[in-house]
């Protein structure tokens, strides 16, 4: 950003987020609905999540202010998933503006004409990038896909898995989120889900572990019937088949974490098949809660094999131990491409047992789930 | 006097104007001003118009002056009552989120404490039923090694069983053998007794009875064996327990079926009591 002065901002930023970034974003919403009242209904009852996915993106907004290369395609992504808000480019004015009042209110004696200028001028460039990617995207996409529920199949008393049908068809690559609100039930909660099979029809298969105070993964297990309205965001992540890759495959998933291997495998075998190796844990038996399609999956495909590892169940006649140990210790896999997915404690041990026994950092890509 | 002030009645006169002023003189009836007292008298009022007008023209700057500086104040006030205003709202709305956040923080703690034990439960439920299958697994895997190791000790117990009554058996067998032995060596040697008995007795009738006929004594004599002597007489009656010397004899069982094959030709072996028990 030529012309402005940089550092004043991250300085200026700094003081105000040392009075408290909740603090901070709490007057941000509040300067912005009470002056539009009409952006209050874009969000949800509750902020609490809200202020800090604002926070965070600020602070990964200004930390970068001066690195063009990350910001960029940062600020794109995040202007093409606005979208699905509803935001339009006539709202980020209003924006605009409810922040540097919330500057200008936490600065006190610090705030300068200089800052008030440089952070308008930021903001605009800010704003641009946004508004500017969401504008291109609007050529091709719609904002968001609506859907309807059509099969609602509880496997475990926390685990379903959703049958859903859109309209037309979803343009994301296997082993990409998408980001989901329950209109119906969790109307303006958006969370993210990885479709379980690859793109091009209009089913979708999601996997929804319930979270314990989560209001999206409750809704999704416990409330979902067949005929409740979805709306999916656009896709994200890059947990992706290399089109051009050769290596042969080692996936490691932890419980729901087996959606996106199965979109995968299924893109996999679209594509002629390549020798794969599936490792699937759970902490007991009953917890595999996708016996019958995996082991369909096992016994279609020749160049597929399946291991499934329990953890935490003297009853299990198969493999016992945790997936990511049982995994590493299964055979030789540093010529491999890695996928790895599930909790974020499942997925950092078995990422650093991988790393152990030689396999190249660059040919791992991994995914945790994400908030409830 | 007939001086004309020609001005409009906001303008002030000023003591030049009052000083100018030429008034006509008397003509001889001698009642006119002294005109030096006159001149004085307005050089006097010109002064004082002069100084009345600059005190004018200076309170009417300090007026305005205030004037302004009200004003001033009063937007002063209405921009900081505005901000205050502002304040307020700000404020209120923002109570109002953090009371709807915390109240749907609660709720969902309340859901996760509630989804957390259900889990928990779950969890404890299902380890005690894996333990209570393997336990009762182990039990009834026990139970029928159990069943297993008591059939086959019974199996052992009558092959035992079994090998000791053949054992059994066969000494019974044995000693039925060995008394049938005897007891053909005792037929044989009570026949053999009862043989020379009878003959002995046959011959002390024959010698009493030869001595009472003489022909009955030769036609003995001619014969040497005395089964001869026995098939010579067809008509003695079938063997019945005969009373010799006080003791009487029964005909053992099966005793002729071992008959010799001595008997001379033509006469049939006597009938014989035959209770069908073969020695």
């Amino acid at each position: 950003m030529a012309d402005i002065d940089t550092s004043a901002l991250k300085e200026n930023f700094a003081t105000v987020a040392a009075r408290g970034g909740d603090d901070v974003a709490l007057y941000f919403y509040s300067y912005l609905f009470l002056k539009y009242p009409e952006t209050r209904e874009m969000f949800p009852p509750a902020m609490t999540r809200q202020r800090d996915r604002l926070v965070g993106a600020l602070v990964r907004i200004v930390t970068n202010v001066d690195n063009g290369a990350v910001l960029v395609p940062y600020l794109e992504d995040l202007g093409r998933d606005h979208r699905k808000f509803g935001t339009l480019t006539a709202h980020y004015p209003a924006v605009g503006e409810a922040l540097l009042a919330t500057l200008r209110h936490f600065s006190g004696d610090t705030w300068t004409d200089r800052l008030a200028a440089d952070w308008a001028a930021a903001y605009g460039v800010v704003a641009a990038a946004m508004s500017g990617a969401a504008e291109t995207a609007a050529l091709t996409d719609p904002p968001y896909w609506d859907a309807e529920i059509v099969e609602v199949d509880r496997r475990t008393f926390d685990i379903a898995v959703l049958t859903v049908r859109t309209g037309v068809p979803v343009p994301y690559r296997a082993g990409q989120s998408l980001a989901v609100e329950p209109s119906t039930l969790r109307p303006r909660e958006w969370r993210w889900y990885t479709p379980a099979n690859a793109p091009g029809g209009r089913d979708i298969e999601l996997h929804a572990r319930l979270i314990p105070g989560g209001p999206v993964s409750t809704a999704l297990v416990r409330a979902a019937a067949p005929g409740d309205r979805l709306r999916f965001g656009p896709p994200f992540g890059r947990m992706t088949l290399d089109p051009a890759g050769q290596r042969p495959l080692l996936m490691v998933a932890g419980s729901t974490g087996l959606a996106p291997m199965k979109a995968l495998i299924d893109q996999v075998a679209r594509d002629g098949g390549r020798r794969t190796h599936l490792y699937f844990g759970a902490r007991s038996g009953r917890e595999v809660y996708d016996r019958d399609a995996v082991a369909a999956l096992d016994e279609r495909h020749p160049w597929l094999t399946v291991i499934t590892a329990v953890s935490d169940d003297l009853r299990w006649t198969g493999v016992q131990g945790l997936v990511g140990e049982v995994a590493a210790a299964g055979g030789e896999w540093s010529g491999h491409d890695v996928y790895v997915c599930g909790s974020p404690v499942m997925v950092e041990a078995t990422v650093k047992q991988l790393l152990a026994v030689g396999v190249p950092e660059p040919q791992i890509r991994f995914e945790e789930f994400g908030e409830a | 006097m007939t001086a004309a002030i020609p001005r409009a009645q906001e303008q002030l006169v000023t003591g030049t104007e009052l000083v100018a002023v030429r008034f006509a003189t008397t003509k001889g009836l001698g009642r006119g001003y002294d005109p030096q007292q006159v001149d004085a008298f307005v050089a006097r009022s010109g002064a004082a118009v002069d100084r009345l007008t600059d005190r004018l023209t200076a309170a009417e700057q300090e007026l305005q002056d205030a004037t302004t500086q009200i004003q001033q104040l009063r937007d002063r006030i209405d921009r900081d009552s505005r901000r205050d205003e502002v304040q307020q709202a700000v404020t209120v709305l923002t109570t109002a989120q953090i009371t709807a956040d915390s109240t749907v923080a609660q709720a969902d703690a309340y859901s996760a404490r509630v989804m957390a034990e259900a889990r928990d439960l779950y969890d404890d439920t299902r380890r005690q039923a894996a333990v209570l299958e393997q336990e009762t697994e182990d039990k009834a895997r026990a139970v029928y090694q159990d069943a297993l190791d008591r059939v086959a000790a019974v199996e052992r117990e009558n092959a035992d069983r079994l090998a000791q009554l053949t054992l059994t058996t066969a000494t019974v067998q044995q000693e039925l053998d060995d008394q049938t032995a005897y007891l053909r060596t005792l037929r044989d040697a009570t026949r053999t007794q009862m043989e020379t008995f009878l003959e002995g007795l046959l011959d002390h009738l024959t010698e009493e009875y030869g001595r009472a006929h003489p022909m009955a004594a030769q036609a003995v004599a001619a014969t040497p064996t005395s089964t001869a002597r026995r098939s010579r007489r067809p008509d003695r009656p079938p063997r019945r327990p005969t009373s010799v010397a006080g003791r009487t004899f029964t005909q053992p069982p099966g005793l002729h079926q071992q008959q010799t094959t001595d008997n001379p030709a033509g006469t049939p072996p006597p009938a014989t009591e035959d209770d069908g028990s073969g020695a």
